[in-house]
């Protein structure tokens, strides 16, 4: 499955020229806890709301200043026709919980280990489910044809 | 759009569809992003910009309450509700 495949969370960007300010009130009405940040089509950076946290508000940092101060880059990102079992890999190579998704350097959108864990708990779900059903109701097998 | 009903701790439910839907719109549409969370407000804005010409994503959106206006690319949990009053298309 590719990874653009497994989007679910819609995405949003901002270019880094805009505020921090901004950025939180983005955040809080768009719903998303993390945006790219995104210079003339080209993904520059991410700013989580964690981001916001440790570098703005535990700093004293002003809200009017600009977001690309404060964004986390370079960025971890995948292929959007990478399989998801890169994702994989990369989030477990690197110390994240989402990666952009790019297709020809753009942004396109944003995988977090949170989402692919909840595939994965249903996948499993679902997998088990016959299995139980056989160790707790017996195995049925069908007839045995008879010899010729 | 298929829906995704999944059996989790042995209670079906239903989780976002997964992967790009597909999505068309226009200048003028309300595009709606449906909560993740039971108590969470759907999020809503104005498409002002599209930036393909077959209408696909992604688009600029002018946010209901800030008046925000930003690139949105919408996962399958976003819907368009359409208006085709307004056919004319400013292109990014």
């Amino acid at each position: 499955m590719r990874t653009i495949e497994v989007l679910r969370r819609s995405a949003v960007s901002i270019p880094p020229e805009a505020t921090v300010r901004a950025a939180a009130e983005i955040m809080e009405e768009s719903g998303v806890g993390a945006l790219g940040v995104v210079d003339r089509g080209r993904l520059v950076g991410i700013v989580t709301d964690r981001d916001l946290v440790r570098r703005v508000l535990a700093t004293g940092r002003p809200a009017d200043g600009r977001v690309d101060a404060v964004m986390s880059s370079p960025v971890v990102t995948i292929s959007a026709d990478a399989d998801v079992h890169a994702a994989f890999a990369l989030f477990g190579r690197h110390a994240v919980r989402r990666l952009a998704v790019v297709r020809d350097e753009q942004f396109v959108g944003m995988v977090t280990v949170d989402d692919l864990l909840v595939d994965l708990a249903a996948d499993l779900s679902d997998l088990s489910r016959p299995v139980i059903g056989e160790i707790l109701f017996g195995h049925h097998d069908g007839p045995v044809p008879a010899l010729p | 759009v298929e829906r995704n009903v999944r059996y989790l701790d042995g209670a079906a439910v239903e989780l976002p569809s997964k992967g790009a839907c597909g999505m068309h719109a226009s200048v003028g549409d309300r595009i709606v992003i449906h909560a993740h969370r039971s108590g969470e407000p759907d999020r809503d804005g104005e498409i002002v910009a599209v930036q393909a010409d077959d209408g696909g994503p992604p688009y600029m959106v002018r946010w209901a309450e800030s008046g925000h206006e930003t690139l949105l690319y919408p996962g399958s949990d976003a819907t368009v509700q359409q208006f085709h009053s307004s056919d004319v298309v400013r292109r990014l």
